[in-house]
């Protein structure tokens, strides 16, 4: 049952890159799901971006330890409603990104909820990230401390960003890309049979947004 | 001008065209009519024209007509007006004042979302002052509809809608030909531009959420540019419970019901292309947006811009009295770029980790590049004027049985024959509908909750076999091992699988004679311990298995 799958590229077509990520954005209404999404793949900032209503995707392609990895990244609508059509769009995916808004509890509250969701319907090798969006903002209320000790009890690794002043949101999603190609290459070597899941992964890039351990769910 | 050569011509000229408006609306402006013999210009005056006189003589027949054909209502001042009488036509309210709903206590539970939502709103709209203005009114809208009718649920989306109507609504006030309609724009975003002296508005404002000061912010001295609140509510209002009320439930299950359509709709249409993109196998999800928001999330209402065709859609829509129109036509741009959306789908193939994504990822490619395609939009609203009668459709079996598209936006008046009064709804009636509506929905969704436990339950229960196999006590390993070794060791001395046949024919033997004798205990003894036989077989000779054989037989 692997859920770990990059489509490789067939030679002689012609393609730019070497393999394709599913990434699924979720979170609350709100949080900055868009935007940061408009930040990382267009670097643009708009304070007040359209809703989204049921399901967007972009595609960006980045540069991995010198591979060309296609980010396809799936951005979802916040209100609770539309999860019946968004959840559809979970298998899959092998990131998956929780966002919250650092001056909205009740949406870091949420999370919870949404890591159930998760949990029901995407697949269980999915890397999973969890976002504090909108650091930049005076009107915070929930603190760094909080967001990290929330993680750790998820066993996810933890970034907090601005997508307004351009603060850690491409280490969000290269992290991300990171962690699932480790994990791709884990399994190649356990011979792709599932092993490796056990294993602790290290997030070796350098911020220090990132907490140390990162468990593989 | 060119003078017209045949009669039918000569008579559109003259002004007594305007007493038989009714008998000419219906084809007149069709693109294979005579009209187009004229410059889209001259059109459009004359259409003015018949539209002002049917607005005059309240004609509904022949204002229906008018909103379906060729530019629909074509600008703004006119679509208000038509908006107005054939919205007001559709719901009838009753006679009395209505409950002021500005107090804080009639708050609904979706505000805060609504909030969210309105603060996203109007992103086209440069002038920030007059971005402002219409976010104030969107959101005072949509907050008076939801605490009016308490029973509905708000949902994203709902705010494109809505603002389809702000903008028709806030361009300008009176009925005036088009050359005035230009000075009346110029007026009002000149009084908006002075700022705080001619409107009372500021961001202070913006935070109050109260409806007196919504008053104030859009009227001046005169109350000639100010907008009419009363009756963009009226419009509003009855659009909504008439043709959106089955997205407004508590859940997404009816509208999805509706977007199921669109599939079958593109499969009568061309059956190849439903075939080729797997419609059969794939949700329509990539519907969701277009749908809840009748196209205005992919094509944003402007104030600029007599032609828009946004407009155009909502003047189709309301004329018709069809919510099963914008599946119709989405089914028809689907399929009007069926080349493309074939092209991209061969070459995205290996792109996609599944077909869900790649036909949602293609046609969020294609259909969004085509939004603002005015020619193809053009020639999918003269499809759907003209092939409309032809796509023999029953929604009855694929909605509930209260559903916009089998009560109150069939669609249906348009085709009657002439001279028919128009499908009418009590608002005591349609909110009968609506409560029906939403008990249906509870129902489904609880139904639904049910299943998705059980599939839960089974899941489990699925997993627990599994690793009970996997993790089961030595003793289980032991015996299974047992009962495979002792199989294997009797193929290998029978060494066919012949022998296997005589076998179990004496073991049904014994159970058919055990069960005649009435000693049903022998019979259980064999069944659940049928290795035993095996293994008693295996230790006599295979001459005396095959004689014990015979004897059985």
């Amino acid at each position: 049952m692997s859920g770990l799958r990059t489509v490789s590229a067939s030679s002689g077509n012609g393609k730019s890159y070497d393999s394709i990520m599913k990434i699924l954005l979720i979170g609350d209404s709100g949080v900055g799901k868009s935007c940061l999404l408009v930040r990382f793949v267009d670097d643009k900032f708009n304070p007040s971006f359209i809703t989204t209503i049921g399901i967007d995707f972009k595609i960006k392609t980045v540069d991995i330890n010198g591979k060309k990895i296609k980010l396809q990244l799936w951005d979802t609508a916040g209100q609770e409603r539309f999860r019946t059509i968004t959840t559809a769009y979970y298998r899959g995916a092998m990131g998956i990104i929780l966002v919250y808004d650092v001056t909205d509890e009740r949406t870091f509250s949420n999370i919870r909820q949404w890591f159930k969701t998760v949990n029901e319907h995407a697949n269980d090798d999915a890397q999973l990230l969890l976002v504090g969006n909108k650091s930049d903002m005076d009107t915070r209320t929930v603190t760094y401390e909080q967001g990290e000790a929330l993680a750790k009890e998820l066993g996810i690794p933890f970034i907090e960003s601005s997508a307004k002043n351009d603060d850690n949101v491409n280490e969000i999603f290269f992290t991300l890309a990171k962690l699932i190609q480790e994990k791709i290459d884990n399994d190649k070597l356990a011979g792709g049979s599932g092993a490796g899941k056990e294993g602790n992964i290290n997030i070796n890039s350098g911020s220090s947004a990132n907490s140390k351990n990162a468990c593989c769910n | 001008m060119q003078s017209p050569t045949t009669t039918k011509q000569s008579s559109i000229t003259t002004d007594q065209s305007l007493h038989h408006c009714e008998l000419l609306a219906e084809s007149i402006f069709d693109e294979k009519s005579v009209v187009t013999f004229f410059t889209h210009r001259e059109q459009k005056d004359f259409k003015r024209k018949l539209i002002c006189s049917s607005l005059e003589k309240r004609d509904i027949a022949t204002l229906l007509k008018l909103g379906v054909s060729n530019f629909g209502f074509i600008s703004a001042d006119l679509r208000r007006e038509s908006w107005y009488l054939l919205l007001c036509e559709q719901l009838l309210l009753p006679q009395g004042s209505r409950t002021d709903v500005s107090d804080d206590k009639f708050r609904h539970r979706d505000e805060n979302q609504v909030h969210l939502d309105v603060q996203r709103s109007f992103t086209g709209v440069k002038d920030l002052q007059r971005k402002e203005t219409l976010r104030t009114l969107l959101k005072n809208i949509i907050i008076r509809i939801l605490r009016t009718h308490h029973q509905l649920n708000y949902y994203q989306g709902y705010h494109d809608v809505v603002s389809v109507f702000i903008v028709i609504f806030a361009q300008c006030k009176r009925y005036y030909p088009s050359d005035r309609m230009q000075e009346d724009v110029l007026l009002f975003s000149d009084m908006t531009n002075r700022g705080d002296e001619d409107v009372s508005f500021s961001t202070e404002d913006m935070n109050n959420n109260t409806n007196s000061t919504l008053t104030q912010a859009f009227e001046d001295k005169d109350g000639n540019f100010a907008v009419d609140e009363q009756k963009l509510f009226r419009c509003v209002e009855a659009f909504t419970l008439l043709y959106l009320r089955d997205f407004m439930m508590d859940s997404l299950d009816f509208p999805i019901d509706q977007l199921r359509i669109i599939p079958r709709l593109i499969k009568t249409i061309d059956k190849n292309l439903y075939k080729k993109l797997r419609l059969d196998q794939v949700e329509p999800f990539f519907a969701v947006s277009s749908i809840l928001t009748i196209f205005s999330h992919e094509m944003k209402p402007m104030e600029d811009g007599e032609s828009s065709i946004i407009f155009c859609i909502f003047d189709y829509i309301i004329s018709s009295q069809s919510m099963s129109a914008p599946l119709l036509m989405y089914a028809n741009l689907v399929v009007e770029n069926k080349n493309r959306l074939l092209e991209e789908y061969e070459t995205n193939l290996e792109n996609f980790g599944n077909y869900i994504d790649l036909v949602h990822g293609i046609m969020q490619k294609v259909l969004l590049g085509v939004s603002y395609d005015e020619k193809l939009w053009d020639r999918i609203l003269q499809k759907m004027r003209t092939d409309v009668k032809n796509v023999n459709f029953s929604y009855k079996k694929l909605v509930n049985k209260f559903s916009v598209l089998v009560t109150t936006a069939t669609g249906k008046p348009i085709f009657t024959p002439q001279g028919n009064s128009q499908t009418r709804y009590d608002l005591n009636y349609v909110k009968n509908l609506l409560n029906k509506e939403i008990q249906l929905n509870t129902k489904r969704k609880l139904l639904s909750n049910q299943k998705n436990d059980k599939k839960k339950t089974n899941f489990t229960l699925l997993h627990r076999l599994s690793s009970l196999t996997c993790s089961a006590s030595f003793v289980y390993k032991i015996s299974i091992f047992i009962g495979l070794m002792a199989l294997m060791i009797k193929f290998y001395r029978g060494s066919s699988i012949k022998h296997l046949i005589p076998q179990t024919k004496m073991y049904i033997g014994k159970l058919r004679s055990s069960s005649l004798a009435g000693l049903y205990q022998e019979s259980k003894y064999i069944w659940l311990d049928p290795l035993y036989g095996i293994l008693q077989n295996m230790v006599t000779s295979v001459s005396s298995r095959n004689t014990s054989f015979v004897v059985n037989k």
